[in-house]
């Protein structure tokens, strides 16, 4: 790293007023983007020789079952009630820890959970419409927390800012388990932007929600955004378990 | 919008993503480029090319943090082949014309101005870059590093050369380089 002293803030200042001049104003926006989009339109429709379309041919056949494989982990980029959704074709790098080991030891961390409510005193103070889930006998729910939470894993002293309003709603079916975990988005931005890396699979998608799915090494997880309250909010679920995709399905449809 | 956001979107093909980048980036582009190349239409061609350049080569930004230093040297290498070339051109017009016709209105204005600090054409090229990134474009010691390709120690020496160099400078009629900025402050009131 280079170190800037006094004197070079000095010299600086007086240069910048012996050669400031004033610089004409331009906008070449649609300029560049009228070139980029013509660029785009020749690509598009350009010249295929017989020879390129043999080629061609000859990539498609070769790589027609490596595409199959890949399918699912595709790059997309799609909106959803003005949600812009954005998945990414990266190796899932996987925490050895359980994502139910991580949870359990957040919630009984003073440091990481500020305040735990009750589910009634949530509905009053929690900043969003609060999701309960329907009865469903196939899954027990066995407990809900909520709470001002300190998501953040790593042990910042800043992270007294980062608490937020989160409820954990623990589930369980012989032997296995899945956590919803439900908190809300924030986006500066008009438009809000979510970004997945890896093989996500949309499973659900109604008007009111939209489901993305994927399998990572131990766990399956789903994340569902649910009813965009204002144009720069959304709840998020979240639901974390060992059960198999179809129950993590149906689990977050208990919430729709 | 966030950059790291704003390059992935563009990366996956979304044009309004890297329209938003132009929108962002084209005044400080090409202010860069005008201050090197001294010319506003030379200015506009190049930040043109390093847009497109970009939108080309997009897949290579690795993420949004390297995009601020990684633009700038997509800018500088370009307003370099630019410089070359036109040396090459006025070697050879010069002995054919006399300076006077060579000189546009605009070329005129900047000589009054920017240029007519006589220490700031004595500096080279590479020189001018480094003053022009760091007190014009407001970039960083690192980032300059990684535009003109130069290690961090290495652009700290320039750096204090260039900084002795300005300040011993003395014009024909002997004033320093704080009686400049003294009679230019003079003269704008």
């Amino acid at each position: 790293m280079i170190c800037i002293n006094n004197s070079d803030l000095e010299f600086e200042k007086k240069i910048r007023a012996l050669i400031e001049t004033d610089v004409p104003k331009i906008d070449i926006k649609n300029q560049i983007m009228n070139t980029v989009k013509s660029k785009k339109k020749i690509k598009r429709h350009g010249i295929v020789t017989p020879r390129i379309a043999f080629i061609v041919a000859l990539f498609v056949v070769s790589f027609a079952s490596l595409y199959t494989a890949a399918a699912t982990a595709n790059l997309a980029h799609f909106e959803w009630n003005n949600l812009d959704i954005s998945i990414f074709n990266k190796k899932e790098s996987g925490s050895s820890e359980s994502s139910k080991t991580r949870i359990e030891a957040l919630l009984s961390n003073k440091n990481k959970a500020l305040k735990i409510v009750t589910l009634d005193e949530a509905y009053e103070s929690f900043p969003y419409k609060i999701y309960r889930p329907n009865v469903n006998k196939a899954f027990t729910l066995d407990r809900s927390v909520a709470g001002w939470i300190d998501t953040n894993l790593e042990t910042k002293k800043e992270a007294l800012n980062h608490f937020e309003p989160v409820i954990y709603d623990f589930f369980s079916k012989n032997n296995k388990w899945a956590i919803v975990i439900q908190s809300l988005d924030y986006s500066i931005d008009q438009k809000i932007n979510s970004i997945y890396v890896g093989a996500w699979e949309k499973v659900i998608e109604t008007e009111d929600a939209l489901g993305l799915f994927i399998a990572d090494k131990d766990e399956n997880r789903i994340d569902l955004q649910v009813n965009k309250l204002e144009k720069n909010h959304v709840v998020k679920l979240q639901i974390v378990g060992t059960f198999s995709k179809g129950d993590l399905i149906n689990v977050a449809k208990l919430y729709l | 919008m966030d950059m790291d956001l704003l390059l992935k979107k563009a990366q996956l093909g979304d044009d309004k993503a890297f329209e938003e980048i132009v929108e962002q980036f084209q005044k400080k582009i090409f202010s860069y480029c005008y201050y090197v190349l001294r010319n506003t239409h030379e200015a506009e061609d190049i930040t043109q090319e390093v847009f497109l350049k970009v939108y080309k080569n997009i897949q290579r930004c690795s993420d949004g943090n390297a995009f601020n230093p990684w633009i700038y040297k997509i800018a500088s290498n370009q307003c370099r082949t630019v410089l070359k070339r036109k040396t090459k051109l006025q070697r050879l017009l010069k002995a054919f014309t006399s300076k006077s016709a060579q000189m546009s209105s605009e070329q005129a204005y900047f000589e009054k101005t920017v240029s007519n600090i006589e220490w700031f054409q004595t500096l080279k090229v590479i020189e001018k870059q480094i003053l022009i990134l760091r007190i014009i474009n407001d970039q960083t010691f690192e980032a300059i590093s990684k535009i003109l390709d130069i290690k961090p120690a290495s652009l700290r020496k320039r750096y204090e050369r260039i900084k002795k160099k300005v300040e011993k400078y003395r014009d024909s009629e002997g004033s320093d380089l704080y009686q400049q900025l003294r009679f230019r402050i003079r003269e704008e009131n």
